[in-house]
C-alpha cells in the first residue's frame, strides 16, 4: 500500500487538499449505477424493439416485423413535426419568460422592503402547486370565456373576450406552465444575487456605478452560473410537460397545444398502438438527447465543479 | 447609501404587486371553494360572498379524498427514503474519493433524467402490467425512486462536497472507521442538505403527474389522479373542484412555505457558493 | 515519550514530486517545528507524519518501528488542525472525548480525562457548549484540548495560530510553550511565520521545494544560516544582501569592498574563496549602526519609527536597498543621507551557489538546547 496511489490529481487539486486513499468506491456506486442503469437500458431496448414491431392493442391479428414501417409513417406524418415544433416552442417560451421574469423578481426581492418575507412567501407559491391543480385553476377560473376572471376583466374594459384555449392554445398553455416554474427560477436567481459579496457592490458604487451598470455589468455576470441550471434543470421537466395539457386542451385544438408527449400518450394509451407510441418515444429521446448533447456539455460541466 | 423613502415606497409596492399577482390564482381558487357553486359562476365575479363551508363537506363525503391524501403521502415520503437510502453511498464515494470517471458517472445520472418519460411510457406500463405494479403504491414508489435518484446524488453530491475535510480527517486521528466516519460525522454534518434533498424530492413526487396519471386509477392513485379525475365532468362544479384543489395542495404548500428557506439551499444544486 | 525519525521520505502526486527525500530526527520531547514559505511541502510533511497522507516511498519510525502502514489513530498522535476541524454538532464536551469514545472507552472514565484537560486548558465553563458558540481563542483550546484527552506519544500542529489575531496569537504562542513544558510531550509544528518557530522551537526544520534547507537550533539558524534562503528567510525584518568582490582571501578571513569603494575583512574560514570572486555579503538589520564614520553611505528612502526601535530604509549609490535598524531615539529623517557602520564579526559570506562560507566562530548559544530535549536513543 505504500506505492503510489493510483488516483490521478485533477489539474485544479492542490497537493495536500483533497486526500487520496485508495478506497474501492464500487460498491457504494453500485446500486445507485446499476438501478439508474436498468432504468435507462430495459425501457430504452423494449422501446427500441416495439418500434420496429407491429403492434396495436386493438388489432391482435397484425404483428410481426414492421420494419421501418412505424417510423415512416410517423416522420411523414404532419402530427409528429407539429408536436416537435410545439415541444421546442413551449420549452423555449417558458425558459425565456421564467429566466427573464425569475432575474427582475430576484432584483426586486433583493431589495429590502416592508413585508419581504411574506411577499416572498407569496410569490414563491405556485412552485408548490401540482400542475393538475394549476392547469384546472387557469382552465376554470381564470381563462374561461364565459366564467373566467379575463374574460370578465375584458367585458368590463369594454374589449373582446379572449378564448384562450381554443383562439391561443399553446399560448394558454405557457402562459400556465411559466407561472409554475417563475419561482423556482426566482428562488435560485436570488439566492445567488444575495451571495453576491456586498464589497463588489459597494466597489462598483465607489466606481460609479448607477443601477442599471450595476445591473448589467456586476450581477448579471456574477448569475451566470445559476442561470446554467435553472436552464438546465428546467428544460429536463419542461421537455415532458404532460398534465398541464392533459387537463386543459387534451392537445388541441387539432394539434394546436400537442407536445411530443402528448403526442406518444395519445398513440399509445388512446389509440392503443404500441410500435406507433414507441417510434414516437424514439424519436422524443432522440430529440432529449440532442438537447441533453447541448445542454450537458456546456453548462453541466461548468456546474459539476 | 441608503435609498430614500420614496424609493422604499416604490419598491414595496412593485413587490408587493409581484406577489399579488403570483398568488392570484391559488388565492383565487381558495376563494373559490368557499363560495356556493351559484356564488362560484356568478358574472360578475363575487370578491365579497357569504362563506361556506358546504363543498369541503362534500369533498370529504367523496371517502376516498383521505385515500388519495394517504397514497400521496405514502410514496412520496417512501420514494424519498429509499431514494436517499441508495443515493448517500454514491454521494459519498464520489464527493470524497472521485476518480477519473466521477464527473462523468455523475454527468451520465443527470443525463438519464433528460429521457422524456413518454419515450418509455409503453415498456414501463407494459412492465407495470406484467409484474402487478400497476396502480400499486411500491410500483409507483420504484418509478418515483428512480426518477428522482439522479437529482438526489447530485444534490447530496454537493452538499457532502461542502462538508470541510478536516472535520473528516479529524475523526480519522481520532480513531473514526469509515463507517463510523459517515455515520458520526459526515451524516450528522449534513443533516440541513439532506433535509433539503428530502424536502426537494417529496414535493416532486407529490407534484408529479405523469406516471401518477398513467399507472395508478384508483387502489394507488394519489392527489393528482384525484384531481385530474375532477376534470372532465365534475369540471362544471367549480366549487367543489377548488375545494378539493385546496385540499389537495395545502399540505405540501405549508410544508413548503415553512421549510422554504431549507429547501433554496438545496434549489442551487451547487450553483451558488 | 516518542522519537521520529523520517529517513529518504519521498511524496508524489502522479508525476509530480513534492516532497524529495527528507531525513530527519525528532527527539523524545522535542518542539520541532517546520517552517518555509507556502507550497514547500512542510503541510505534507506533517500529514505524511499523521498518515493522512501515503508515503510514496520511504521510512516513517516511531520510537524505532515502522509506521509507514499503521492507520493514523493507532499511531498515538494527536493533530491540532489549521482551522480547528471541530465537530460542529458535539459539545466541547463529546468533541474532547471523541477519540475516547470511538476508542471504547467508559463514559465515566472519558468524562473525568476531558474534565482533566479542560481545567489545564480553562475549559471548565465551556464544556456544553457547541464549537459555534465559542471564540477562536476558544475553538483553538478545545483543539488542543481533543488532542491531550487522547494523551498522544506526537502532538501535531498544521499551522495552528493562523486563524487567530496578532494579540491572541502572542497569547496562545506562550500557552503553548508552557504546555510543551507541563506535558512532556514530543510535538511537531508547522508553521510560516518564522516569529513562532524562532519562540517555540527546540529544533527548527526549514523547508524550501520539498527538501531540508537546513535544521538546527533557532540560534543556530540566526547566527550560523547554510545558505542565503535560510538567511534570508529566518530574522525579520530580513537580513540585507550586498553583492561584494572578494579583494583577499585566507582561512582567517575575506576582505570584501562594498558598493562605496570601503572594505571590510569578514572573519570567515575563506579557504575556497579567490580574490576576484563576486560573493554576497549578509548583514542583518539589528547588527547594522548608523554611525559618523561607517563604511557604507546611503540616503534614507522611508523612515518606520517603533517606538522603541526605528527602521531606516536606506538606498546605497547601486542602487540596492539596506535595512538598518536603528534605536528609537534616531532623528534621521526621510532623504537625510546618513553613512552606516558594519560590524564585521556579525556579517555573514555566501559564494556564488548561495551556500554560506563557514564562520570562524561559532556563536556560544548556537547549541544551546532545552533541558527537557532528550536525544533519541
Amino acid at each position: 500500500m505504500a506505492t503510489t496511489s493510483t488516483v490521478a490529481v485533477g489539474a485544479g487539486s492542490v497537493p495536500g487538499g483533497r486526500r487520496r486513499r485508495d478506497v474501492n468506491t464500487l460498491p457504494l456506486m453500485a446500486p445507485s449505477v446499476v438501478l439508474l442503469l436498468l432504468w435507462m437500458i430495459v425501457p430504452l431496448a423494449m422501446t427500441l424493439w416495439f418500434s420496429f414491431q407491429y403492434y396495436n392493442l386493438l388489432n391482435p391479428f397484425m404483428t410481426g416485423f414492421a420494419g421501418l414501417d412505424n417510423y415512416r409513417f410517423l416522420l411523414t406524418d404532419r402530427a409528429l413535426w407539429t408536436s416537435m415544433g410545439n415541444t421546442l416552442l413551449l420549452v423555449g417560451w417558458v425558459l425565456v419568460i421564467t429566466v427573464g421574469g425569475g432575474t427582475l423578481l430576484a432584483v426586486l426581492f433583493d431589495q429590502e422592503f416592508w413585508g419581504r418575507g411574506v411577499a416572498r412567501l407569496l410569490a414563491i407559491a405556485p412552485f408548490f402547486v401540482m400542475p393538475t391543480v394549476s392547469a384546472l385553476i387557469w382552465k376554470n377560473m381564470l381563462m374561461h370565456p364565459v366564467n373566467g376572471l379575463f374574460a370578465f376583466v375584458s367585458r368590463t374594459l369594454g374589449l373582446p373576450v379572449i378564448d384562450f384555449f381554443t383562439n391561443f392554445p399553446l399560448t394558454s398553455i405557457v402562459i400556465i406552465v411559466a407561472w409554475q416554474w417563475l419561482p423556482f427560477a426566482l428562488l435560485i436567481l436570488l439566492t445567488a444575487i444575495q451571495s453576491l459579496d456586498s464589497e463588489q457592490k459597494e466597489a462598483a458604487r465607489m466606481d460609479g456605478a448607477g443601477p442599471l451598470a450595476m445591473f448589467f455589468f456586476i450581477i448579471l455576470p456574477h448569475l451566470g452560473r445559476a442561470i446554467s441550471v435553472v436552464i438546465m434543470i428546467q428544460t429536463i421537466f419542461l421537455l415532458s410537460v404532460f398534465a398541464e395539457i392533459y387537463v386543459t386542451t387534451s392537445g388541441g385544438p387539432g394539434l394546436a397545444s400537442t407536445n411530443l408527449a402528448f403526442f406518444i400518450y395519445q398513440r399509445a394509451l388512446l389509440d392503443f398502438d404500441v410500435g406507433l407510441a414507441s417510434a414516437g418515444g424514439i424519436i422524443a429521446i432522440v430529440l432529449a438527447n440532442i438537447v441533453a448533447i447541448f445542454l450537458v456539455r456546456s453548462i453541466a460541466r461548468n456546474i459539476a465543479d | 447609501m441608503r435609498s430614500s423613502l420614496r424609493e422604499r415606497i416604490l419598491i414595496t409596492v412593485l413587490g408587493w404587486l409581484a406577489a399579488f399577482l403570483m398568488f392570484f390564482p391559488i388565492f383565487w381558487m381558495v376563494l373559490t371553494g368557499f363560495k356556493t357553486e351559484i356564488d362560484a359562476v356568478s358574472t360578475p365575479p363575487k370578491l365579497f360572498f357569504t362563506p361556506t363551508l358546504e363543498n369541503f363537506e362534500a369533498v370529504r363525503a367523496r371517502a376516498d379524498y383521505v385515500h388519495f391524501a394517504l397514497n400521496s403521502i405514502i410514496i412520496s415520503v417512501a420514494a424519498t427514503a429509499l431514494s436517499i437510502l441508495i443515493a448517500v453511498p454514491a454521494a459519498y464515494a464520489m464527493a470524497f474519493f472521485p476518480k477519473k470517471r466521477t464527473k462523468d458517472i455523475l454527468l451520465w445520472m443527470l443525463s438519464t433524467k433528460m429521457m422524456p418519460a413518454v419515450g418509455v411510457l409503453v415498456p414501463i406500463y407494459l412492465l407495470a402490467k406484467d409484474l402487478g405494479a400497476l396502480d400499486t403504491r411500491w410500483g409507483l414508489i420504484l418509478i418515483y425512486v428512480l426518477m428522482n435518484l439522479p437529482i438526489v446524488v447530485w444534490m447530496l453530491y454537493t452538499f457532502f462536497k461542502e462538508v470541510p475535510k478536516d472535520i473528516l480527517e479529524a475523526g480519522r486521528m481520532d480513531g473514526a472507521k469509515p463507517k463510523q466516519e459517515v455515520w458520526m460525522l459526515l451524516l450528522p454534518l449534513s443533516v440541513p442538505g439532506i433535509a433539503s434533498t428530502a424536502l426537494l424530492s417529496i414535493i416532486l413526487c407529490w407534484n408529479e403527474a405523469f406516471w401518477s396519471l398513467n399507472l395508478t386509477s384508483s387502489q394507488a392513485a394519489p392527489l393528482t389522479t384525484f384531481i385530474a379525475s375532477f376534470s372532465a365532468p365534475e369540471g362544471l362544479f367549480w366549487a367543489k373542484l377548488s375545494a378539493a384543489s385546496t385540499v389537495a395542495i395545502a399540505p405540501i404548500l405549508i410544508f413548503g412555505w415553512m421549510s422554504q428557506r431549507q429547501l433554496v439551499r438545496g434549489l442551487t444544486f451547487g450553483a451558488v457558493k | 515519550m516518542a522519537s521520529l525519525t523520517l529517513r529518504k521520505i519521498h511524496k508524489s502526486y502522479g508525476e509530480v514530486e513534492v516532497i524529495k527525500g527528507v531525513d530527519l530526527d525528532i527527539d523524545d520531547r522535542e518542539f520541532c517545528v517546520f517552517v518555509g514559505p507556502s507550497g514547500c511541502g512542510k503541510s505534507t510533511l506533517l500529514r505524511m507524519i499523521a498518515g493522512l497522507e501515503e508515503i510514496t516511498s520511504g521510512d516513517l519510525l516511531i520510537d524505532g518501528e515502522r509506521v509507514n502502514e499503521v492507520p493514523p489513530a493507532e499511531r498515538g498522535l494527536a493533530m491540532v488542525f489549521q482551522s480547528y476541524a471541530l465537530y460542529p454538532h458535539m459539545t466541547v464536551r463529546d468533541n474532547m472525548a471523541f477519540a475516547l469514545r470511538l476508542a471504547g472507552v467508559p463514559r465515566e472514565e472519558r468524562y473525568g480525562k476531558v474534565a482533566a484537560a479542560a481545567k489545564v486548558l480553562q475549559l471548565d465553563q465551556l464544556l456544553d457548549r457547541k464549537p459555534r458558540e465559542l471564540s477562536g481563542g476558544q475553538r483553538q483550546r478545545v483543539a488542543i484540548g481533543r488532542a491531550i484527552v487522547r494523551n498522544p506519544k506526537v502532538f501535531l500542529f498544521d499551522e495552528p495560530l493562523s486563524n487567530l489575531d496578532a494579540a491572541l496569537r502572542v497569547q496562545m504562542r506562550i500557552e503553548l510553550a508552557r504546555l510543551h513544558e507541563t506535558l512532556n510531550a514530543t510535538m511537531v509544528y508547522v508553521t510560516h511565520d518564522q516569529v513562532e518557530a524562532m519562540t517555540l522551537a527546540d529544533k527548527i526544520v526549514v523547508l524550501e521545494g520539498g527538501v531540508i534547507e537546513q535544521a538546527g537550533t533557532p540560534l543556530e539558524l540566526y547566527h550560523h544560516p547554510r545558505s542565503l534562503f535560510v538567511a534570508g528567510f529566518i530574522g525579520s525584518p530580513r537580513m540585507n544582501f550586498l553583492p561584494v568582490t572578494v579583494t583577499a582571501a585566507g582561512d582567517g578571513g575575506a576582505t570584501v569592498s562594498l558598493p562605496g569603494g570601503e572594505t571590510v575583512a569578514v572573519p570567515v574560514r575563506a579557504g575556497g574563496l579567490r580574490p576576484g570572486e563576486k560573493v554576497t555579503l549578509g548583514v542583518r538589520p539589528e547588527h547594522l549602526q548608523p554611525a559618523a564614520a561607517g563604511q557604507l553611505e546611503a540616503e534614507v528612502l522611508v523612515v518606520e519609527r517603533l517606538g522603541g526601535e526605528t527602521f531606516l530604509y536606506a538606498q546605497l549609490p547601486g542602487g540596492q536597498m539596506l535595512v538598518v535598524q536603528a534605536d528609537g531615539e534616531n532623528p534621521t529623517r526621510v532623504h537625510d543621507r546618513i553613512r552606516v557602520a558594519v560590524d564585521p564579526i556579525t556579517c555573514h559570506l555566501f559564494d556564488a551557489k548561495g551556500l554560506a562560507v563557514e564562520r570562524a566562530q561559532r556563536h556560544p548559544l548556537a547549541d544551546m538546547r532545552r533541558p527537557t530535549a532528550r536525544k533519541a536513543s
